[in-house]
């Protein structure tokens, strides 16, 4: 057993319960499927406490019906979202062997949860999917020495949701040769239902253009490339849940 | 014994039984006759049933009434039968799903045979289905179309937001997503402004930033808005394809379902709404996880439709006649018809503390086993469940079975249960009984005579003329024929029809009493068998009869005994005056036996009241009361009719603690009355049996084989002295069918029976005096038994004449002295 193996973490992380249920399966899938420590973090936004403490301002949920919101009612709802998290997260593991804990923090997402983290630590951000039932699990990282043992995770993951994978590879600047052994990629290519490997001419703003109008479900990217693009652009762009693997 | 009876003579020994001729069996009796074509002398109650097995009306139903033993049942059922396999077979009927309203479960008439092919077939359909419609929605073509439309909704979904974060972006705005749904806020440097940002902005600045912000507030609301509906369109496409490829899947099994039963109507509306329900529900077949726990077996074997998410889809087979054209119509029988054994019932099982049923649990009864045939029922049985009885009324008032539970009947609890439809029914319903229920159904339900309107009343003997002797011979050779028995000697049949006279207590009729007479075959085989005899002989009858009795006569042998010790007082030889002895019947279950008893009577002056100290303790029943008044009334017409009468008598039964009741002792007490006022003694070597009437002529009684036997008995154990004997009522000489034990004490002239048909006549016999008659000057013979009598009684009203003169005369002076205390 390695030392990574032995302390991994899954952090789930989401800031209500809706964008929660997004990811309570998979980040059970992973660590039941890795022996890892299952943490769920339920993220109290600043921004979101802020502009509920202004008197214009209005929430409005799915059906388009808005209504004023105080800082009173926000707490109360955070405190039943986090309940509700914490309960699902319980039945879940109910019948698995995983060790898990459930915890509220407030500060900003997604920022609150990059803390603490160590290698082969895996960061699930949560966020409903508003499209049902489409779209692959899509794999990013830089074409350089990559860690294949991530597409295989992607592969398992892929597989227990039902979703073709795809694995893109990006360079790290136009000029950055492409650094994957024979062996590397015929084992993406057995692994993934698709393997592109973008040109030199893309950059990181094509990936994310690409993502933005690609049909995903869930991205799983290295936490370099996530650094490198911003875990906020990223899920502004994929408005999936997004998994960072530390390596 | 043919010819006229001399009375007041001793009885030859041939009058004391029937002994038969082998010539009136004839021949061909080992015939192995079976039902009711091995009974005779039915005519009438046979023609009975077999007007109510074939008339079509309504209400027609048969009650059978008759003693038990005489082939009710068997006869009955034979008939019944015979009519029935000329009848043309019932139909099926079972019990389905109302899918429409589950708890009001779908009866369905099929042909016959049809019930069970149905059954199969649905559940073929399950299993098949539950095999066929897993593929269907996992084949590529059905994958692609779902992906369609979820990709067609997911990118509308995901374009309107996705232009919406766009626009909100390049105002400077961002989406927030919070617990209680989404915000819009300004942002800097990427990030939602913070309040100081905010305050920190012009007033000018603030309010462009209000107004973005309140307008992509309205266009998220739109997009929001959308959602709702747009699900519901996306689930509605789903539902579409899902329902279109069930549709597929169900039409195709059904199709190769339906094809065994295109010709049956009643099945089609059924068989829509199952096609229906599969198409809609066929989700089910998705959910059950059937290949995880397939087990040792392959899936494919796997019986589903014993799944409980499937048994909407069962078919509950209530009645499968053969379908054999010529088997007939049903006929059925119920022992134990319990309200649930006669209409059906619905059962429950226990799921999670609760009682829970569905329409597969309803069973059926012995009105459903018997639709379209007939229905043999024990009345007695009936009557004695509760609500079976009024069950049945209503069954054949309604023309249609009804299931209803003694729960529901008496609201004992309140649980989930069924109001299953209503099954026509047409049946004919034979009630067995005995005449008691007959007539007491008859005065008391109104509702009896109407449903029930043929009788079959079943003889209890018929007279021994022409071939009755034979056929009753030929049905009990009848019997072991069918039994495999031992077949029956001549003389054993002719002992048998000696017994048949016995059973019926005449010596001119047979008793129809087949079971009886069966059991006494069947024991003369089992003792033959012991004996090593290859035929029944009449030993063997005469052994098994003997056996019976003895087996029973623990309480005559008590009685004997007690007489033997004189603890019962019977004296059997000497004279004794206004002593006699009478004769009684016990009947302990169905045992019966004679026993003597002592009457005295004891006289003196009075005021013509003659005193029955049964009567006077309560002990005497009404007859017996009535038997003594008629006897007062002879005395007072036949003596002394010049003077008024002034006796007072008293009369007892010595040692009788139990209740008398009947008239058949009367004659005899009216012996001792007059042994006692003629002061003459009677002969107690005698008994007496029979009853009196007011002109003194002896009238006949019941059991006076018994009655005899009793005596007899008593004389046989003490010694017959070939004086004793038995005065019996004339008129009951035809009723003699007597033991061969007394039959041959007759003829050894130890014993004798005489018929009597008057009291002068047997007042003769008991003192050995002339009774006397009246001569031309209107008065007895002095020294004749009536004209003691008459002096007697004369005496009394003298000496009363006498005594109230006394009274006159002392000027009513005890009653002053009593008036002065």
């Amino acid at each position: 057993m390695t030392e990574a193996a032995k302390s991994r973490r899954i952090v789930i992380g989401a800031t209500c319960y809706a964008d929660a249920t997004s990811v309570i399966e998979i980040g059970c899938y992973l660590a039941e499927s890795t022996k890892g420590e299952l943490q769920a973090i339920l993220i109290e936004e600043d921004a979101v406490h802020n502009l509920s403490a202004r008197p214009s301002t209005r929430v409005t949920p799915v059906g388009g019906l808005s209504r004023p919101v105080t800082p009173e009612a926000m707490v109360e709802a955070f405190k039943r979202d986090a309940a509700a998290y914490e309960k699902a997260i319980r039945e879940r593991v109910a019948k698995r062997a995983i060790r898990w804990s459930f915890e509220k923090r407030r500060g900003e997402f997604p920022v609150v949860l990059n803390h603490d983290l160590s290698t082969g630590d895996l960061i699930v951000f949560g966020y409903q999917v508003l499209r049902r039932g489409v779209g692959e699990l899509l794999v990013v990282d830089y074409a350089n020495d990559m860690d294949v043992s991530l597409v295989e995770l992607a592969a398992n993951v892929a597989q227990e949701m039902h979703r073709p994978l795809h694995v893109v590879l990006l360079r790290k600047s136009p000029e950055a040769a492409i650094k994957v052994s024979e062996h590397s990629r015929s084992r993406m290519e057995r692994l993934a239902t698709n393997l592109t490997i973008m040109d030199k001419e893309d950059n990181i703003e094509t990936l994310l253009e690409a993502i933005r109008r690609g049909r995903v479900a869930t991205v799983m990217i290295s936490a370099e490339l996530a650094r490198d693009i911003g875990v906020g652009r990223l899920l502004d762009a994929a408005r999936c849940p997004v998994i960072v693997y530390t390596s | 014994m043919s010819g006229k009876l001399k009375t007041g003579v001793p009885l030859a020994a041939e009058q004391l039984c029937v002994i038969f001729d082998p010539k009136v069996l004839g021949e061909g009796r080992s015939a192995k006759t079976a039902g009711a074509e091995g009974l005779f002398g039915q005519e009438r109650a046979f023609e009975a049933i077999s007007l109510s097995a074939k008339i079509p009306y309504n209400d027609f139903n048969l009650f059978v009434l008759g003693r038990p033993g005489y082939g009710r049942h068997t006869a009955v059922r034979d008939l019944l039968a015979k009519e029935a396999a000329n009848r043309t077979v019932a139909s099926d009927w079972v019990y389905v799903n109302n899918f429409d309203a589950p708890h009001k479960p779908a009866a369905i008439e099929l042909p016959a045979g049809m019930a069970i092919p149905l059954r199969n077939a649905m559940q073929a359909v399950v299993d098949d289905l539950a095999n066929d419609v897993p593929a269907y929605f996992e084949a590529d073509d059905y994958q692609r179309k779902r992906r369609a439309i979820e990709q067609d909704y997911g990118e509308k979904h995901e374009q309107s937001f996705s232009d919406l974060m766009d626009g909100a972006k390049e105002k400077g705005l961002v989406v927030l997503r919070t617990p209680m749904g989404f915000m819009v806020a300004a942002t800097q440097d990427g990030k939602p402004l913070t309040p100081d940002q905010y305050e920190a902005l012009s007033e000018e600045e603030q309010k462009d930033i209000d107004e973005k912000i309140s307008v992509t507030q309205k266009e998220l609301e739109n997009v929001l808005k959308e959602i709702p509906k747009r699900e519901k369109d996306h689930r509605r496409a789903l539902e579409e394809l899902n329902a279109g490829v069930a549709a597929r899947a169900v039409a195709d099994t059904m199709a190769e379902m339906t094809s065994g039963f295109t010709e049956i109507e009643a099945l089609q509306p059924y068989f829509e709404a199952v096609t229906a329900d599969l198409i809609e529900n066929a989700e089910l077949f998705l959910t059950d996880g059937t290949a995880a726990h397939a087990g040792a077996f392959p899936v494919e074997t796997t019986k589903y439709y014993q799944r409980p998410q499937f048994q909407r889809y069962c078919v509950n087979v209530m009645i499968c006649n053969p379908s054999d054209k010529d088997a007939g119509a049903p006929i059925e029988t119920e022992d134990l018809p319990t309200l649930g054994n006669l209409v059906g019932r619905v059962e429950h099982k226990s799921e999670m503390g609760a009682l829970v049923t569905d329409f597969t649990m309803i069973k059926p009864g012995a009105l459903h086993r018997a639709n379209g045939g007939y229905l043999i029922l024990d009345i007695r049985h009936v009557l004695t469940e509760p609500f079976a009885w009024d069950a049945l009324k209503r069954c054949l008032k309604t023309g249609q079975i009804s299931i209803t539970s003694v729960e529901q009947r008496l609201s004992l609890f309140a649980t989930t249960s069924l109001e299953p439809d209503p099954i026509p029914l047409n049946l004919r319903v034979a009630l067995v009984g005995e005449r008691l229920f007959y007539y007491l159904l008859m005065e008391y339900d109104p509702d009896f005579t109407d449903l029930f309107k043929v009788q079959a009343d079943f003889n209890d003997d018929v007279f021994i003329d022409g071939d009755t002797p034979k056929q009753l011979a030929r049905m009990l050779s009848g019997i072991t024929g069918r039994e495999d028995l031992r077949p029956l000697q001549t003389d054993a049949l002719l002992a048998l029809l000696t017994e048949a006279t016995r059973l019926a207590e005449d010596a001119e009729k047979l008793s129809l009493n087949v079971g009886k007479l069966s059991d006494i075959v069947r024991e003369a085989d089992f003792r033959a068998g012991t004996a090593g005899h290859k035929e029944i002989i009449a030993e063997d009858i005469g052994s098994a009869i003997a056996a019976i009795e003895d087996r029973a006569s623990r309480p005559r042998e008590l009685t004997q005994e007690a007489i033997a010790r004189n603890m019962l007082l019977i004296d059997t030889d000497g004279t004794e005056t206004g002593q006699i002895n009478a004769l009684s019947v016990l009947q302990i279950g169905d045992f019966m036996f004679g026993r003597p008893s002592r009457i005295t009577a004891r006289v003196r002056m009075g005021k013509g009241r003659v005193v029955d100290i049964e009567r006077e303790v309560e002990l005497g029943g009404p007859l017996h009361s009535k038997g003594m008044l008629i006897l007062s009334g002879y005395l007072s017409a036949h003596y002394a009719l010049n003077v008024p009468m002034s006796l007072w008598a008293s009369l007892v039964f010595e040692q009788s603690y139990g209740g008398v009741d009947g008239d058949s002792a009367s004659a005899a007490e009216l012996f001792a009355l007059l042994s006692a006022l003629s002061e003459r003694p009677i002969d107690q070597s005698f008994a007496v049996t029979g009853s009196v009437n007011q002109r003194g002529e002896i009238q006949p009684i019941g059991g006076v084989n018994h009655k005899i036997e009793g005596f007899f008995d008593v004389c046989a154990a003490r010694g017959l002295t070939g004086r004793q004997a038995v005065l019996i009522p004339d008129t009951n000489v035809k009723n003699l069918a007597l033991r061969q034990r007394v039959v041959q004490a007759v003829k050894d002239k130890k014993f004798n029976i005489i018929p009597i048909s008057t009291i002068d006549e047997g007042i003769g016999i008991l003192t050995g005096a002339e009774a006397g008659v009246r001569g031309p000057d209107g008065v007895f013979p002095e020294s004749s038994i009536n004209g003691k009598v008459e002096a007697r009684l004369q005496l009394f009203a003298k000496q009363l004449k006498a005594f109230g003169s006394r009274k006159s005369n002392d000027g009513n002076a005890p009653q002053g002295g009593r008036k002065k205390k």
